[in-house]
C-alpha cells in the first residue's frame, strides 16, 4: 500500500489545527493572549479547513460524500461527526469573542473547547488502529497525534502572539524555546499507509 | 443462517493457477488487481529432517476474500458498501462506496484492491452473479486438481460441492479436525478454510 499524502496532510493539520484552538483557549481560561484570539481562531480555521480539502480529494468518490456516513461503526464516520463538533464550538467561540467588548470569552466555553479538542485527536487518531495493522494498533499511536497537537498548537501560538505583541515581560524566553521544542520533538509521523 | 464458503485441499493443489485465472476471466478482474491470488508457501525444511533436500516441503495457498464471520472492513466502511449478505458473502454496492479505501487497510488478508477505472474498491463475490443461480464459483469449477469445494459452512464440509456433482465427504482422502486450518484471525473470524494433512501449516498457530 502506498502513502496516502491526503490523509498524512488530513491528520497532520487537524491535530495542528485542534491544538492551536486548544492553546487559545487555555489562555482565553485564563484572560490572557487577548491580542491574538482572533487570529489565532482563524489560523485554527484555515488549517481546518485546509485538511478538510486535503482528505476530500482522498476520496475517488468524492461527488458521494452525502451518500453515506450514517455507519457509526466506522472511523471516518466517527471523525466527521468530532469535526462538526469542534466547528459548532468553533463558531460559538467566534460569536462570543465578536461580542466581547475586551475580546474574552466565557470560561466554560474554554474548558469545552480544550475538551472537544482533544477528543478530536483522539477519535482521528483512533480510526487508524485497525487489528490488520499491528504496527498502527496501539494506544502510543493516539499519544502521537495528541503530542503533534500539543506541540505545533503552543507553537503556532506563541508565535502569533510575538507577532502580535501579546506577550508580556518575560516571554522573550518561552518564543524562542517553544519553537525549538517544536522543532526537537515534532517528529513523529502522522498516518502513513504502509 | 447460511455462511457459504470455500475448503480448499492444500494436498492436492498443484499451483497451477486455474483458479486465479478464471477468476480474473469470469470477473473481469483488471490489471494488477487479484481476487483470488495463489501464494507458494515453502519450501521449508521439514521438522526433524536435515534442512537439506529432500527433508523439504511445499504448499500452494490461495488467498482471497475470506468472507468472514465478523468482518473489519464492514467495521470500518463509512458508507455501508461494505456488507454481509443473509448467504453470509461480504459484498461491496458499488453504487455506495466513496473509495476511501478504509476497508482495504482494514482487511488482514489485503484481498481488496481498487479499481482504477471506476474508482471504487473491489474484491472476490463467491462469484455471486453464479451462486445465486446455484451454480459454482469459478475457481471450483474450473479447479483441474479437485482440491477447490464450495458449501455452506453451517451444514458441514462433508456436504461442500465440486465439480463433477462430487461431495468433498466422498471424494477427498480421510482428514480430522486438526488438519483443517483457517487463515490468521484477528477477531475477523475469516470462513474460508484449508485442509493440509502430512504438512506444517505455516499460517500460525490455530
Amino acid at each position: 500500500m502506498e502513502l496516502q499524502w491526503p490523509l498524512i496532510i488530513f491528520t497532520t493539520l487537524v491535530a495542528w489545527s485542534a491544538g492551536l484552538f486548544a492553546s487559545q483557549c487555555v489562555l482565553a481560561f485564563q484572560g490572557g493572549a487577548r491580542k491574538t484570539q482572533m487570529t489565532s481562531w482563524i489560523v485554527a480555521a484555515v488549517l481546518l479547513v485546509v485538511g478538510g480539502i486535503a482528505v476530500f480529494l482522498h476520496l475517488e468518490h468524492w461527488e458521494r460524500i452525502f451518500n453515506g456516513f450514517g455507519h457509526l461503526t466506522s472511523g471516518i464516520t466517527q471523525e466527521l461527526i468530532a469535526i462538526v463538533a469542534l466547528a459548532v464550538v468553533a463558531l460559538v467561540y467566534l460569536v462570543m469573542l465578536r461580542r466581547s467588548a475586551d475580546e474574552t470569552v466565557p470560561q466554560w466555553l474554554a474548558v469545552v473547547g480544550v475538551a472537544v479538542s482533544v477528543v478530536l485527536v483522539a477519535v482521528m487518531a483512533h480510526s487508524y488502529l485497525m487489528p490488520a495493522r499491528p504496527a498502527w494498533d496501539t494506544p502510543l499511536w493516539i499519544l502521537a497525534v495528541l503530542g503533534n497537537a500539543c506541540i505545533l498548537g503552543p507553537a503556532t501560538l506563541v508565535v502569533l502572539m510575538a507577532v502580535k505583541g501579546d506577550l508580556g515581560a518575560g516571554a522573550a524566553a518561552v518564543t524562542t524555546a517553544a519553537p525549538r521544542a517544536a522543532v526537537a520533538g515534532g517528529s513523529t509521523k502522522p498516518a502513513a499507509r504502509a | 443462517m447460511t455462511q457459504y464458503a470455500i475448503v480448499t485441499d492444500l494436498d492436492r493443489c498443484v499451483g497451477c493457477l486455474a483458479c486465479s485465472v478464471s477468476c480474473k476471466v469470469i470477473n473481469g478482474v483488471p490489471v494488477g488487481n487479484f481476487w483470488n491470488k495463489t501464494l507458494r508457501v515453502g519450501p521449508n525444511p521439514k521438522e526433524g529432517g536435515s534442512g537439506q533436500w529432500p527433508d523439504v516441503e511445499m504448499y500452494f495457498l490461495n488467498v482471497q476474500c475470506q468472507h468472514c464471520e465478523n468482518p473489519e472492513c464492514v467495521k470500518v466502511c463509512p458508507t455501508g458498501a461494505s456488507q454481509k449478505l443473509p448467504d453470509g458473502t461480504v459484498q461491496v454496492d458499488k453504487e455506495k462506496c466513496i473509495g476511501c479505501q478504509f476497508c482495504a487497510m482494514a482487511c488482514p488478508y489485503n484481498v481488496r484492491y481498487l479499481n482504477e477505472e471506476e474508482r471504487v474498491v473491489e474484491k472476490c463475490t463467491l462469484c455471486e452473479q453464479k451462486i445465486s443461480q446455484g451454480e459454482l464459483p469459478q475457481c471450483v469449477s474450473q479447479c483441474c486438481g479437485m482440491a477447490r469445494w464450495f458449501g455452506d459452512a453451517e451444514k458441514g464440509i462433508e456436504n461442500f460441492e465440486g465439480p463433477g456433482g462430487y461431495t468433498l465427504g466422498e471424494f477427498l482422502n480421510e482428514f480430522d479436525d486438526t488438519q483443517v486450518y483457517q487463515l490468521p484471525d484477528a477477531g475477523n473470524k475469516p470462513s474460508l478454510m484449508y485442509i493440509l494433512r502430512d504438512m506444517k501449516w505455516q499460517g500460525g498457530d490455530q
